[in-house]
């Protein structure tokens, strides 16, 4: 679904990514760990087009991705949830939401918008709950859920999140990953950039570990948390633990 | 039948991707952990960011027997010592073995792949799987081991130290369903039922998987009619994996070779420019998810072809033939190359012959002789025959001469003896000549 090739980016001149190749399946469950200042954030917010890539390619259902604006890589299909959630303060639950799927109305497929409305509201219900209030008045967790749901709105087919669990209290992570990993079923890919490993593998199918802009492993969840060198770097055991596991 | 169908039918565009991501992944890691390839790619100023795709894998040095024997035992290794939880080495013709080291993952890996080369010749968790390849340093035992325990197969862990009648005991009373060992060691199995005056209907063999040595298809049908049983090519490299490297599937046409694994290249071993497929040249592999015992672009110094089309069986993977020798044993004597498996395969069409060879050269009066010593088969009717033996003589001499030109001595030894000359490999090659 998602295939990334050599992909490099960065700010001005300050080169972060290093030639990262990455790909999603439809239906998969990928995860990006690393940690801070690898260039996850850079390289999700590449795919998202609010950064050009400096070469590489990114290609989302065989179809060319680089260098088109972030309204239309929403729009064919693949969202981003950033990194601190960037809910609109201001504004109320509903008026997050409803900008989420501003490329429906844009369009005038204002049924649409409205049905996945229902949907956000029944896979996180406290939204509905305070869909009135204004979301700089919710909690981290429920600020959390509304950008997740402010991202389902445009009803993509790739679901990108930067670092969910970020700030949150451990149970809550819990909670939030696996809404993430039920959105499976319905039908959405996920790929998910955290530097919580061990949350993050707990719910993916595979992984890539980042290092400076680089990616030096690929390979199954399992894979990765048998790995001992992610063991030491991301997953904080210490060789006597590992040695006496 | 396959293992993990999904990944064993990847349509190319995704397999390549996979690979390239692996690769660079690979080529990070070992940048960093490897002090031999960091110093190498520092002086030649490669920069292995610069690997963007399968084609540069093609401008990167090779690593040869002698580096890794250089490197011995841990010199190579891409994790520390602490992470590898199991070591093999290689048997080494020459010089110094190779130790090779295995961390969780890989032995997952392995394991994975052997199983899905045994569920591509038809073996399940039905079948009782006895290995009859040495358990020891060598990875076959071991290899085989793993891999039908994960299919979840009954495994017969008989090794190769017993006795051929033994062998055939176990074989008969735990009815045994697949065989694997080297062919010459499955043609010492059906030369011993012979003996008991077995059939091969007495057992219950359906499969074998052959493979460590270099075979021939004319083997290939003597085992199978002897032993009763469909008989697959496999290849392995202790360097690269061990067994699990390639095999073949139920079409047998040629040996898939994992490629989610392994990048396979053919080169021409003089030059180290790369070939194309259909041609043949010296196999190459770089290995891209080992974590232990990585390798870059490694020379195995088999001789073969990666062939080109697709298989029937639905498996994407490229297919390489036979191995058709080593590069680095090449004879040259009377003006002619040749390799000695080519000799011996010769002799294997021979009935009355075992297929062990041991091949003496020397110089007399300024040209090469060339001495074959190989043994009868004390299955010969006329075993005792000296009237019928030279006869035999003459014809083998006749056909060496007229197929590959040369013209060789040809001593009847015991067969005993000759096993012991040649070993494993099957053949031997002893150059007096430099004298």
């Amino acid at each position: 679904m998602l295939r990334v090739r050599n992909l490099e980016a960065g700010y001005n001149k300050l080169r972060v990514l290093r030639g990262i190749s990455i790909h999603v399946g439809a239906g998969e469950i990928v995860t990006v760990i690393g940690a801070n200042g690898a260039g996850k954030s850079t390289f999700l917010n590449t795919v998202a087009g609010l950064l050009q890539p400096l070469s590489g390619e990114i290609e989302f259902d065989d179809q060319p991705l680089g260098r088109i604006s972030p309204f239309n890589v929403v729009a064919r299909g693949c969202a981003l949830v950033p990194e601190g959630r960037l809910v609109f303060a201001p504004l109320s639950v509903a008026e997050n939401l409803t900008l989420g799927a501003y490329h429906q109305y844009r369009r005038r497929r204002k049924a649409l918008a409205e049905q996945q409305l229902e949907r956000v509201y029944a896979l996180f219900p406290v939204l509905r709950e305070r869909r009135s209030q204004l979301a700089g008045t919710l909690s981290g967790g429920e600020q959390q859920m509304l950008a997740i749901g402010r991202a389902l709105m445009a009803g993509p087919r790739l679901l990108m999140l930067d670092e969910p669990s970020m700030g949150l209290a451990p149970l809550i992570v819990k909670s939030i990953l696996e809404t993430i990993a039920g959105l499976r079923k319905d039908g959405v890919t996920i790929l998910l950039v955290e530097q919580n490993s061990k949350a993050a593998l707990g719910i993916a199918d595979r992984g890539y570990v980042m290092e400076t802009g680089s990616i030096v492993l690929e390979g199954t969840a399992e894979e990765l948390l048998n790995n001992n060198e992610v063991q030491r770097a991301y997953l904080g055991k210490e060789y006597q633990s590992i040695a006496e596991r | 039948m396959m293992y993990d169908a999904a990944t064993e039918s990847l349509a190319r565009a995704e397999l390549t991707q996979l690979q390239i991501e692996r690769l660079q992944a690979m080529l990070r890691r070992v940048y960093r952990n490897v002090a031999f390839y960091r110093t190498r790619f520092d002086q030649l100023g490669i920069d292995v960011e610069q690997v963007r795709d399968l084609e540069a894998l093609q401008q990167l040095p090779c690593t040869t027997r002698a580096d890794l024997q250089a490197a011995y035992p841990y010199g190579m290794f891409g994790v520390p010592l602490r992470d590898i939880v199991r070591l093999h080495a290689s048997s080494g013709t020459t010089g110094k073995p190779t130790v090779v080291g295995y961390t969780r993952n890989d032995l997952q890996h392995w394991s994975a792949l052997v199983a899905r080369q045994l569920v591509s010749v038809g073996v399940s968790e039905h079948d009782i799987v006895q290995i009859a390849f040495s358990y020891s340093l060598f990875t076959g035992g071991l290899g085989f081991h793993y891999g039908a325990e994960l299919l979840g197969a009954a495994v017969v862990p008989a090794s190769s130290g017993a006795n051929a009648a033994d062998q055939l005991a176990i074989m008969r009373d735990y009815k045994t369903t697949v065989l694997a060992g080297t062919p010459s060691y499955a043609l010492t199995i059906a030369t011993a039922l012979e003996e008991q005056s077995l059939h091969p209907e007495e057992l219950n063999l359906r499969v074998g998987v052959f493979g460590a040595e270099p075979w021939s298809e004319a083997l290939r049908e003597r085992i199978e009619t002897k032993l009763g049983l469909r008989a697959y090519d496999t290849y392995g490299v202790s360097e690269i994996m061990g067994p699990g490297v390639a095999a073949e599937c139920e079409q047998r046409c040629g040996m898939h070779i994992n490629e989610d694994h392994f990048i396979a290249e053919i080169i021409d071993p003089l030059t180290e420019i790369n070939r194309g497929t259909g041609e043949e040249g010296e196999l190459v592999f770089t290995t891209i998810t080992k974590e232990g015992f990585p390798v870059i672009r490694y020379r195995t110094g088999d001789l073969a072809v990666l062939l080109d089309g697709d298989c029937d069986c639905g498996r994407t993977f490229v297919r390489m033939g036979r191995v058709e020798g080593r590069t680095d044993d090449l004879v040259m004597a009377q003006g002619i190359k040749f390799m000695p498996s080519q000799l011996r395969e010769v002799l294997m069409r021979q009935r009355w012959i075992r297929p062990d060879t041991a091949i003496v050269l020397d110089r007399k009066d300024g040209s090469d002789t060339i001495e074959v010593q190989v043994a009868v088969s004390e299955e010969a009717p006329f075993f005792d025959e000296i009237s019928r033996v030279s006869e035999l003589r003459a014809e083998i001499v006749r056909t060496l001469r007229t197929e590959m030109g040369i013209s060789v001595k040809l001593t009847f030894v015991e067969s005993a003896t000759l096993r012991q000359k040649v070993g494993t490999k099957g053949v031997s090659v002893t150059d007096h000549r430099q004298r």
